[in-house]
């Protein structure tokens, strides 16, 4: 096991037992700062009572999801715009292949499966490991206090030295993947591409994003067999996917030597 | 025991030209008295070639292609191969191949571009001597270009639509980046792809409108099909052994729900599979190899004649970024053809080209998606990378968050993504593990391929910036990871046994009748999509097997003579 994460284990069981800040006295590795990011050098301010946050999840790896990447409600709570929730983060984390995935990803780190028997469920192992790792970040930011009942301010600032610190970076990044991959992979939705810029799938259920088919401006597929496409496209009918314009020249730049005239380089 | 004249294991660009020629020229020599048997890994997705298979429901296409971006069915279309200990990870420098699956192989996954290798490509020289047997070059190679590009429809697309139909014509974000390289005193020209009819089909990989797309499954394998060769797919070969009358395949035959061992025995054997499947099929059966039969030298020998070294990735190099919220063109990246214009304009002096892409949901959910990084350091590794970005507190911003989210709300219009194909020096490696597990490496990124990645970084960075917008931190620059999906290589063909592992026919030096044809014969890094190539140098030894030049032909071989 790397050394990080015997770090990690030893913030882990200090944090358990309420004595986060006996970890640095302990030299484990690089000195965590447990002021709140961004608080002021100086000496102590007097304590107020934290202010009552109603939490909008009950679990604290889907309030994570959803700093992470927030869904944007209206005034009654309402899901204007979906998040890392609702498109269905946690249920990426259950998938079989998810490690290999990210292998794929490039998103695991060194040692990181060290800490996974593999007998045992990914995602029962990692919720596990991760909660325990949200509840020493809400600690440092707020002593005592849940990490889904931190205000979004302090949730934002623990995750962020979640992700500087090495120890707790490689979980937090797969979170991360997780709401990126649910949000962008249209696994369980295609709302996510929508947001970003993408148009709907033709047939979600069907799995079929773009058919290839040719559509009129207002979606209607065309068939090419019997309709008159030129007709559509003198119409201005036609969802076209060209300029239908060459580029301007650029005089500078003579490629004759290096493409011939089939368009293979020489 | 079963028993085929000619076995063929892989149905990819190597593959597929073998199938369809051998298989013609066996029925028209033998009628039905020789038997070719295609031998193939993943799955039948078209439904129409092995009738012992019944898979998932066919779609409305006639095919089993979807627009899924899920694991399990992005599992059966392509395979990602990583390094040793599984080091694809953060802030590791790591290797990832990427190769496709199934009946067509290559062909599942490719994006159609057909181009021809420059000359350069072939008098590359390694130590004073030429990588390429003597007979290749791209003059002596043009005929059999031709008689792929006749096969596989190709044709090259145009700008407007002066002369052809409205679907030959390059995409929207191809006069984006045309406009880009422009103003950066490049230009961009319409590719040559392999489609036939098509439309305006985005998603390109995934179940478009079949007919368009030239997947081998419509050309050569259906010539294949209709001479008479047999197939087998969701048939995993293990290993190969030589027996006195010619070779003998071990498989894992996976169609039926339990899965059973098979052997077939075959008189002349052709590895087809892939620069990793081929060689990593050599490499597991190397044992079964003795003496003056041994496949190749060994991993001491100083030579270069080494099986699984010299790996090229054929210079790939990626990137994502985004056009300017001001600029005047929507990229619009998943209208048209994924790949359809080029710029060779750096070719003279660093020998890559440009090519924008389109795979952007696959890109954001399967690849890095680090590219969504801006850098913190911008001078990385030693290599500019895009300014680091402020929030309105003057901090780093952050890659979370609600602010995060809504910079990513004009993606879609925006996003831009484009790639390098570069000369490389062969920096790859394909090795078992101790439990004969395969692995891909990259051990170090030689001096002048590094000087044409970093000319290309800045390139596709200039154009990015002529365009307003900015290009993101990729996995080279910031875990130094190398990804390809045109492995070249592994299983090189040279003049003589002391260079390559098979010979300019791709027999195998020390036993013959056995062939590898396809991607990892291919001794060097192209510069441009390689499935072309791999095409027309297997149609190229097909000939010379059926007519019997420079070696012994197919018929005297089949005949016993």
């Amino acid at each position: 096991m790397s050394e990080e994460l015997d770090r990690r284990e030893l913030l882990r069981l200090l944090g358990a037992l309420g004595f986060s800040s006996a970890a640095v006295q302990l030299g484990c590795g690089q000195p965590i700062d447990l002021r709140p990011a961004g608080a002021p050098q100086g000496p102590p301010v007097t304590r107020r009572p934290p202010p009552e946050v109603t939490p909008l999840y009950d679990d604290d790896l889907e309030t994570l999801m959803d700093v992470i990447l927030p869904s944007e409600r209206g005034p009654s709570g309402e899901v204007l715009r979906v998040g890392a929730v609702e498109v269905g983060a946690a249920q990426v984390l259950k998938l079989d292949n998810f490690v290999r995935l990210l292998r794929a990803q490039g998103l695991l780190q060194p040692g990181v499966l060290d800490l996974f028997d593999e007998h045992e469920s990914f995602d029962v192992r990692f919720r596990e490991l991760l909660v325990g790792d949200l509840a020493i970040l809400a600690a440092i930011e707020r002593p005592g206090e849940a990490f889904r009942r931190l205000p979004r301010a302090l949730q934002e600032a623990a995750v962020e030295r979640g992700l500087s610190d090495p120890a707790v970076a490689p979980f937090v990044e797969l979170v991360r993947a997780a709401c990126f991959l649910a949000y962008l992979g249209a696994l369980k939705t295609d709302q996510g591409l929508i947001d970003v810029g993408y148009p709907p799938f033709e047939d979600f259920a069907g799995g079929v994003a773009v058919s290839g088919y040719p559509r009129t401006l207002t979606g209607r597929r065309i068939d090419v067999e019997n309709e008159d496409v030129e007709a559509l496209i003198r119409a201005n009918n036609w969802d076209d996917y060209s300029y239908n314009r060459a580029p301007l020249p650029t005089p500078s730049d003579d490629i004759s030597d290096v493409l011939d005239e089939q368009g293979d380089l020489r | 025991m079963d028993f085929a004249d000619i076995i063929i294991i892989g149905s990819g660009f190597g593959g597929a030209v073998m199938a369809a020629r051998l298989g013609q020229d066996v029925a028209g020599r033998f009628g039905g008295n020789k038997t070719v048997l295609m031998l193939e890994k993943g799955n039948d997705h078209t439904g129409e070639f092995d009738p012992d298979w019944h898979g998932p429901p066919l779609n409305d296409q006639g095919n089993r292609f979807r627009h899924s971006l899920a694991p399990a069915y992005l599992a059966d279309l392509a395979e990602v191969h990583t390094d040793a200990d599984g080091t694809a990870q953060t802030g590791v420098a790591s290797f990832n191949v990427v190769t496709g699956l199934g009946l067509g192989g290559g062909s599942n996954v490719y994006s159609g571009v057909s181009l021809r290798a420059p000359t350069l490509a072939f008098e590359q020289t390694r130590g004073g001597r030429r990588l390429w047997p003597a007979r290749y070059s791209r003059a002596a190679l043009n005929p059999y270009y031709a008689k792929v590009e006749a096969a596989l429809k190709v044709h090259r697309l145009r700008w407007t639509d002066q002369d052809v139909p409205h679907w030959q014509l390059a995409a929207k974000r191809d006069l984006v980046f045309a406009e880009g390289c422009r103003r950066i005193g490049a230009t961009a020209v319409p590719l040559k792809v392999a489609t036939d009819n098509d439309a305006n089909e985005g998603w390109w990989t995934q179940g478009q409108r079949f007919q368009g797309r030239q997947n081998l499954t419509k050309n050569y394998l259906a010539l294949a099909k209709a001479a008479g060769v047999r197939f087998q797919c969701r048939c995993e070969v293990r290993e190969i052994a030589p027996i006195p009358t010619g070779y003998l395949v071990r498989l894992i035959d996976r169609r039926l729900e339990v899965e059973r061992e098979q052997e077939i025995e075959c008189r002349q054997l052709i590895v087809a599979g892939g620069a990793i499947a081929s060689t990593s099929l050599l490499l597991r059966s190397r044992d079964n190899f003795p003496g003056d039969r041994r496949l190749d030298p060994g991993p001491d020998s100083a030579r270069l004649a080494v099986l699984g070294k010299h790996l090229s990735g054929n210079g790939d190099y990626g990137v994502t970024g985004t056009v300017g919220e001001a600029f005047e063109l929507a990229v619009e990246t998943h209208k048209g053809k994924p790949i359809s214009s080029i710029s060779p304009s750096w070719f003279r002096e660093h020998q890559f080209v440009l090519l924008p892409f389109y795979a952007e949901p696959l890109y954001l959910a399967l690849g890095r998606i680090s590219t969504l990084l801006r850098a913190e350091e911008p001078t990385a590794l030693g290599r500019r990378s895009t300014s680091p970005q402020k929030d309105q507190d003057n901090r780093p911003e952050r890659s979370f968050g609600l602010a995060y989210k809504q910079r990513l709300s004009t993606f879609g219009r925006r996003l831009f993504s484009m790639g390098c194909l570069a000369l490389d020096e062969g920096e790859g490696e394909i090795v078992l593990g101790a439990a004969d597990d395969l692995q891909v490496r990259w051990s170090e990124t030689h001096p002048s391929t590094e000087r044409r990645w970093s000319a290309a970084a800045d390139a596709m960075r200039r154009i990015y910036e002529a365009l307003g917008g900015e290009m993101f931190l990729d996995g080279y620059r910031k875990d130094g990871t190398v990804n390809t999906s045109h492995p070249l290589g592994g299983c090189r063909m040279a003049e003589d046994a002391a260079e390559g592992i098979v010979d300019a026919n791709g027999e195998h030096f020390r036993n013959p009748g056995l062939f590898v044809v396809d991607s990892a014969i291919i001794p060097s890094g192209l510069a441009a999509n390689p499935t072309l190539t791999i095409a027309a140098v297997a149609e190229s030894i097909a000939e010379r097997l059926i007519d019997g030049v420079g070696m012994r032909s197919l018929e005297r071989r089949l005949s016993g003579l």
